[in-house]
């Protein structure tokens, strides 16, 4: 790694604490705004209504309410730092144990969703650049834009209505069967054979990013004067493309897969709940629905985290394979 | 005060009223602009287009496959699932226009004051995008009608305040060149207030932003609403909307009833795709030129 491109990432690095201070600050403002009493989000309402007035009191004490709000800000931010991020009402634990025991099955889901996105995405987007103007370019553009404007949960409905109600070719929820298989390689596969639904409803729904700017960066590539560089040495039209400005087209890529990361995450939600996924997703909806509001506090920082954490990885990225870039 | 010399449409596909007119009118038709029409004669000709209420149940006839006394047969209370698609469309647009104009209107005033005046405002607003910018908008909409509480109001509110951030950015890029134009300048020259300046000389030229922000952004703001309260967390279940219909027939997939699932559907798609279909439109009119996108 060379001086500069540590420099690069330095600086990018001091960029994130200004940031995390400022999703703190939202975080802990949209908790204090709202019309949920802390004592009860804390303790949640059974344990409250169960208690005497002057428990409760002492409670309130503890907890800092009487006193003013930078105060409280401060110390519910070295609570966070310290790794305390309260305690899970319907999990009964605290709150970021619930949390990262159910990330891997999140990630799981979404890196498999993920990579089935990108190349079906690309693929497609190659297709159409080179037919541009075909009926097939039409027929698929017309498709990614349908694609685009169906929600998530009406693709996840229909194609559990088809695969897993009409023609019961997969299960229709949950990560492993009722009857879990012991040995290695039985378990796999049912793994696989859970992941496929939740796993391909996700690449369909994404796919349409990955298609649009495949296909508008190939055709503007096309333009390009090296491209009449290599066809007038020549070469073929297939290496032309491939070699020439498909490579270049991938470049920005790294950039679009960072930034669709919250979207991603979001999409996750929506999938995990309707095949009840035991992911974040899930956790989310299952905490809205029963208003564990500390776990959607831990939920907010924890999925910003992830976000920052994502993109950049893909800047860095970006610079390590595009020699091009000046950093800064 | 006369300011012949400098023709701004010429150099900036500004728009005035007029042309929005001509836009919106018949001159220009769009095969998504008649859809959305359409959709709007139903949604205010509800009444008059079936015998049924939508939220009346009648628990000798529930589902229903589609017939010709229920075309679109009806749910497990028995519901009419036509007319509740009917006035779902009333709900729909009325949430994802007031939500999409909210977030613009929004986005477009922080864009104008950042672009507009620079320096300390600016970097603390632009700080203010890049945060709001960082949780994912379903897990911060959760969050926010989780612990607000949850009316049509209180749904478009969330929607527009997690939206905003895409437009100001845009807003802001263009008012900085725009402020770099001569026409400003001269303004400035001749004693122009910021006021005075921002309302004629800059939001004129950004008006075809708004227009098409506000048109891309309804279709996203359709689809958050039916998302949310497919989830249970958006519009309260008395009231029919397509998200509604849809939660409640999550249920009856395991039997393999289809209706209750891809009527609702159906409309979510159709709306969601004409309105964008116009949203292209308006961009390849109003910015035939600019590379710019417009992202949500």
């Amino acid at each position: 790694m060379d001086r500069s491109l540590a420099s690069y990432a330095l600086r990018r690095v001091l960029q994130i604490p200004p940031l995390l201070l400022g999703i703190s600050l939202l975080a802990f403002f949209i908790f204090y705004l709202s019309p949920v009493n802390p004592t009860i989000a804390y303790l949640g309402l059974i344990t409250v209504q169960k208690m005497t007035p002057e428990d409760l009191a002492k409670v309130e004490e503890q907890l800092g309410l009487d006193k003013p709000v930078q105060v409280r800000y401060l110390v519910w931010l070295e609570r966070i730092v310290q790794g305390d991020w309260g305690y899970s009402h319907i999990k009964k634990r605290p709150v970021l144990d619930v949390i990262l025991e159910r990330f891997p099955a999140t990630l799981l889901l979404t890196v498999t969703g993920y990579s089935m996105s990108a190349l079906l995405g690309v693929l497609l987007g190659l297709l159409s650049a080179i037919k541009a103007g075909s009926r097939i370019d039409v027929a698929l553009n017309g498709l990614n834009y349908v694609i685009y404007s169906t929600p998530t949960f009406l693709v996840a409905l229909l194609a559990m209505l088809v695969f897993a109600v009409w023609l019961g070719w997969l299960p229709s929820s949950r990560m492993v069967s009722v009857n879990t298989p012991t040995s290695d390689w039985p378990l796999l596969l049912d793994r696989i054979h859970h992941l496929i639904l939740p796993a391909s409803v996700l690449a369909i729904s994404h796919m349409a990013v990955f298609y649009t700017y495949i296909r508008s960066s190939l055709l503007e590539a096309m333009q390009e004067d090296y491209i009449l560089t290599a066809r007038a040495k020549g070469l073929q039209e297939s290496r032309v493309i491939l070699r020439h400005a498909f490579r270049n087209s991938l470049l920005p890529l790294i950039t679009q897969i960072g930034l669709s990361l919250p979207l991603l995450i979001g999409g996750s939600v929506v999938v995990e709940s309707i095949f009840a996924w035991p992911g974040i997703g899930k956790l989310t909806y299952d905490a809205a629905l029963r208003a564990d509001y500390m776990l959607l506090m831990g939920l907010v920082l924890f999925t910003s985290l992830l976000v920052i954490l994502g993109n950049l990885l893909a800047d860095i990225a970006y610079v390590l394979a595009d020699p091009r870039v000046k950093y800064g | 005060m006369k300011t012949e010399g400098i023709k701004i449409e010429k150099m900036s596909p500004a728009i005035n009223r007029m042309q929005i007119f001509k836009l919106l009118g018949i001159r220009y038709a769009s095969p998504g602009l008649a859809v959305i029409i359409a959709l709007l004669l139903l949604a205010l000709l509800a009444p008059y287009l079936t015998i049924y209420d939508p939220v009346r149940a009648s628990l000798s006839e529930p589902m229903h496959p589609p017939s010709i006394d229920h075309p679109f047969g009806t749910d497990h209370l028995g519901r009419d699932l036509f007319s509740r698609l009917l006035y779902g469309t009333r709900v729909s647009l009325m949430v994802g226009i007031s939500a999409a104009a909210l977030a613009v209107g929004l986005g477009a005033v922080i864009g104008l004051f950042s672009g507009y005046y620079g320096g300390r405002i600016d970097s603390i607003l632009m700080r203010l995008v890049d945060t709001v910018y960082c949780p994912p908008e379903t897990i911060l909409l959760m969050v926010l009608v989780t612990m607000f509480t949850r009316n049509v109001w209180t749904i478009i509110l969330a929607i527009g305040l997690t939206h905003w951030m895409s437009t100001a950015r845009l807003v802001r890029s263009e008012t900085l060149s725009i402020r770099q134009r001569p026409f400003v300048e001269s303004a400035v020259a001749l004693g122009a207030r910021d006021g005075y300046i921002l309302l004629r000389h800059i939001t004129p030229n950004l008006l075809y932003i708004a227009v098409i922000s506000v048109t891309l952004m309804t279709a996203h703001a359709i689809l958050t609403e039916s998302f949310l309260s497919f989830l249970g967390l958006g519009i309260p279940p008395h009231l029919p909307s397509w998200g509604n219909m849809l939660n409640e027939a999550q249920r009856d997939i395991m039997r393999g009833i289809w209706w209750t699932t891809l009527f609702p559907g159906m409309m979510i798609v159709i709306t969601v795709l004409s309105i964008n279909l116009l949203g292209e439109d308006l961009k390849k009119r109003l910015a035939p030129n600019r590379e710019g996108r417009y992202e949500l």
